[in-house]
């Protein structure tokens, strides 16, 4: 059932970078930019830092790591690739409420996973989970301005070939 | 996390002496890319493997070990320092030789028996440990998966530009 939801909302997303206006605001190489480096983040944090000092215990049972795998690798990256654009295209006010809607999100999308059993809490708890996905999300907000900027630097020609 | 499991060995020398190689090979190679795309392909090559390890590395499925063992060590990010230069040598020469429609599946084809020769010797040298039941044949399916896309998102960006 979670591998399910985790697929659905995660196609859901997929819709909203292809069909919906993010796009228009969004161009594909910072798109793919930003997922990739929030996958790399994401996967590394889960397996390096929460298993390895044993602040989280994932689950061993098969089906829910494909939840595991899907939820880290898929559904987190491309939360935070879309919050970010959002949050970086808009006023202050409106930055805020999309960070109050981020961490509504990323509670709620907690509270199920430790429901469902994809991980257990050791040293951990949905604070610091918060605290960890908002840090996680300023990260990403400061590559895409630096990758902008290294865009600018390069006198705006954002070319594959020199 | 410690750097090493089993204390400094023949392995840790053997990556550490490759990858300067590998950078080495990168530094002296022509720039045809982009800052932005040589980037691009840097994160890439990062991120395939590192979702693959922490995927199909670790428990239930735990079909390989890096370095020493299981444990998330140092050196074990170490090896993910490998793969940059690499996917850049891959999209280089698929540049550089100007692959056509007619030759790309002939063009990744040679590049996966390379990753796979290149695998070899890493699994002979200690950098990779396969275990139950996991075999260096499964590995071309990831190898052709990962440069197909690496070739299509560039074929993609070039022609949009």
């Amino acid at each position: 059932m979670i591998v399910t939801f985790y697929i659905f909302i995660s196609w859901m997303l997929i819709g909203l970078f292809l069909f919906n206006k993010i796009q228009r605001h969004a161009p594909l190489n910072e798109v793919t930019l930003l997922f990739l480096i929030s996958c790399l983040i994401n996967t590394h944090t889960y397996v390096g830092l929460f298993d390895t000092f044993n602040w989280m215990k994932t689950t061993t049972d098969t089906e829910l790591f494909i939840g595991v795998l899907i939820y880290k690798n898929v559904f987190v990256p491309l939360l935070i690739t879309c919050f970010s654009f959002l949050i970086d295209r808009n006023p202050r006010t409106k930055k805020i409420l999309f960070l109050i809607l981020f961490t509504l999100i990323i509670l709620c999308v907690d509270l199920i996973n430790v429901f469902q059993g994809l991980y257990s809490f050791k040293q951990w708890n949905h604070f610091y989970t918060i605290i960890y996905f908002s840090i996680f999300l300023f990260t990403i907000l400061v590559i895409l301005k630096w990758y902008r900027g290294l865009v600018l630097s390069s006198g705006g020609k954002n070319n594959v070939v020199d | 996390m410690s750097w090493t499991e089993s204390g400094f060995g023949s392995n840790d020398y053997w990556l550490l002496a490759l990858i300067i190689i590998t950078w080495s090979v990168f530094f002296c190679l022509p720039k045809i890319f982009s800052k932005q795309f040589t980037i691009f392909i840097f994160v890439y090559s990062l991120t395939i493997p590192s979702i693959m390890d922490n995927s199909f590395g670790v428990v239930p499925f735990n079909y390989y070990d890096i370095m020493d063992g299981p444990k998330y060590t140092g050196m074990d990010l170490v090896v993910y320092l490998l793969y940059p230069p690499y996917g850049y040598l891959f999209l280089f020469f698929y540049k550089k030789f100007c692959i056509d429609d007619k030759h790309i599946v002939f063009f990744i084809s040679i590049a996966t028996i390379a990753s796979i020769c290149f695998e070899w010797v890493n699994h002979k040298m200690g950098v990779f440990h396969y275990k139950n039941g996991y075999q260096i044949i499964y590995s071309p399916s990831f190898y052709l998966i990962s440069q197909t896309l690496l070739v299509l998102y560039y074929r993609m960006v070039e022609l949009k530009h």
